[in-house]
């Protein structure tokens, strides 16, 4: 088993609201996201089977895996002391990966975030959200302009 | 004991006071106020008894039957010594008496599930910002500001001059009250008033929002109004009635009368309270098991928006949560399975910034459109599974990403994969 480990230079944090409610937020810059997207693919290749992510100025670890489990349909967390453990399903972290490419192609995102699909079933609780935030967006639509694109759609 | 003279004040004083009371507690609006009937806009002061007005009909089972021509069955002229004043955006303002009733949306519960809401009938004096106007796609049009305008209590000091010296001073009340005309229709008891913006000529006024009202007028029975709610006014009713009654005791027989039928018009009043309070709450309902929907609609040739479209645009999905305990619905939910969302590594982000929490909500709702499915984890899905709203109380209230937001999302029906996830903030709360 091949394990890999990166620290970012932006941060992780970990939030609960309430006994169900958590939150965990990855928010990476340019430069993490290309070490990021890396790791991902290593993972996507089973090239590597755990990628562990650590932010220099925050004490949480994320640690990304592939799910094994093939009647697994959703992406699941748990969360060990500091360490927060993702299996991800297939098709999650080609998302994940084609979000990463773009931030990698443009220099900046459609969007200043996303959230990764996780079950609800987490031990943390039943609503949860992994959300991967951006420091560089793209220019917004403007309402009008939305109202226009999605007209005719 | 008290002389016959002292009675008969007496009984005209009680007299006076409850026609005052009446008098401020009518519904109504405007001489300039216009209603939409089948013929356009009508000055609601020439609406007569058996015209026809266009009324929204929330037991509409298919989208051409959503609005219907309503008969007046009553027309009422009176005056009110006070006027609400109700902004909405873009200095839009209407003008009510305080106890025209307004049909609002409010949030049923606002950490949760944001897109559902209950309508309530709410009098004008009690309007805040917390509630929504309903235009006539039940779209919410948030209020801005609620002013009550006094139309008496303007005071002038009086001199009387006697030989070039003060003789005295008098200070007069000046009543400069307004006449108010109100209307009343059968069921489902609603109209539609335009709201013109302030400032702006009415040709260069575009988007004028027509506004759901519910008729107002009071039933009055035997000279006493059983129409009060639970306003200061009544209970200021309610308490003279039982003093008037307590008086009485002391004033002998013709004492005892008035105090009769001033505690008789209490117990009355009290007896129609009990139900009122009901009838003041619509929840958002379309009770389709419910006979009386057929007997309210116009035969579909008259079903036309005032435009002559005839297939309106049609409501958002407003009651979710209600429809929900409704078995038809429940049973309609299970019988359609919409498959899981999830995302690829072809699912297009995307992000537009909205003037307003209004807008933004008004797109996702046109876009998910009529009775939308819960599918759990908040998000509602379309009919036709095209679309999904998807919003967690974080994402609302802005504690990540940036900012307040709610996603709407493009999804292929067949399969569930999301193609387009757009991220609708917006730049101002409502």
């Amino acid at each position: 088993m091949i394990k890999r480990f990166i620290e970012i230079e932006n941060t992780i944090k970990f939030k609960t609201y309430n006994q169900d409610e958590w939150e965990l937020l990855l928010k990476i810059n340019r430069n993490d996201a290309i070490k990021l997207l890396l790791e991902m693919h290593l993972l996507e290749y089973s090239l590597a089977q755990i990628v562990s992510v650590k932010s220099k100025t925050t004490s949480e670890i994320i640690a990304f895996s592939l799910s094994e489990n093939p009647n697994e349909k959703i992406s699941t967390i748990e969360k060990i002391n500091n360490k927060l453990k993702i299996s991800l399903l297939f098709i999650n972290l080609q998302y994940l990966i084609s979000f990463l490419l773009r931030y990698y192609r443009d220099s900046h995102t459609p969007t200043n975030h996303i959230h990764l699909d996780i079950s609800e079933k987490s031990p943390l609780g039943k609503s949860g959200d992994v959300i991967i935030e951006t420091e560089d967006e793209s220019n917004p639509l403007s309402g009008e302009e939305l109202e226009k694109l999605l007209k005719n759609v | 004991m008290f002389t016959i003279k002292k009675q008969m004040l007496l009984f005209l004083s009680i007299m006076l006071c409850t026609i005052s009371i009446i008098n401020t507690m009518f519904a109504g609006h405007i001489e300039t106020q216009q209603v939409l009937t089948p013929n356009g806009l009508i000055p609601i002061k020439d609406l007569k008894v058996g015209d026809l007005v266009i009324s929204y009909n929330f037991n509409a089972k298919k989208p051409e039957d959503l609005f219907i021509n309503t008969p007046i069955i009553k027309t009422q002229k009176n005056y009110a010594d006070a006027l609400y004043e109700i902004y909405i955006e873009d200095n839009r303002c209407i003008s009510a008496s305080p106890q025209q009733k307004f049909l609002v949306a409010t949030q049923k519960d606002k950490d949760q599930e944001s897109l559902t809401f209950r309508i309530e009938v709410i009098e004008a004096q009690y309007l805040t910002h917390s509630h929504m106007l309903l235009d006539s796609n039940l779209l919410t049009i948030p209020i801005t500001q609620t002013h009550k305008k006094e139309l008496y209590k303007v005071e002038r000091r009086v001199k009387k001059y006697f030989w070039k010296s003060i003789k005295h001073v008098k200070r007069k009340t000046i009543f400069t009250r307004i006449d108010l005309y109100s209307i009343e229709l059968q069921e489902p008891h609603n109209y539609l008033i335009p709201v013109f913006s302030q400032g702006i000529d009415c040709k260069d006024d575009k988007n004028i929002p027509l506004i759901l009202m519910h008729n107002g007028l009071p039933a009055l029975a035997a000279g006493i109004s059983l129409a009060f709610g639970s306003t200061p006014a009544s209970l200021s009713f309610a308490e003279a009635s039982i003093a008037a009654g307590g008086v009485s005791l002391l004033a002998g027989p013709a004492g005892w009368a008035i105090g009769a039928a001033a505690l008789g018009s209490y117990a009355l009043y009290t007896l129609f309270d009990k139900g009122h309070k009901e009838q003041l709450f619509l929840e958002m309902s379309t009770d389709d098991t419910s006979d009386d929907s057929s007997k309210n609609q116009e035969p579909s040739e008259k079903n036309k928006d005032p435009k002559g479209n005839k297939n309106p645009p049609p409501p958002p999905p407003l009651g979710k949560k209600d429809r929900d305990k409704d078995p038809k619905y429940k049973n309609e939910q299970k019988s359609k399975e919409y498959p899981k969302d999830f995302k690829t590594n072809l699912t297009n982000d995307g992000k537009a910034i909205f003037k307003s929490e209004r807008e933004a909500r008004n797109l996702a709702r046109n876009k998910i459109g009529h009775n939308p499915v819960d599918i759990g984890n908040n998000k509602l899905r379309s009919q036709d599974g095209k679309w999904q709203y998807r919003a967690k109380p974080k994402d609302i209230t802005g504690e990540h990403a940036g900012g307040k937001h709610i996603h709407l999302e493009e999804l292929n029906p067949d399969t569930g994969e999301v193609i387009n996830n757009w991220h609708l903030f917006w730049e101002k709360n409502d």
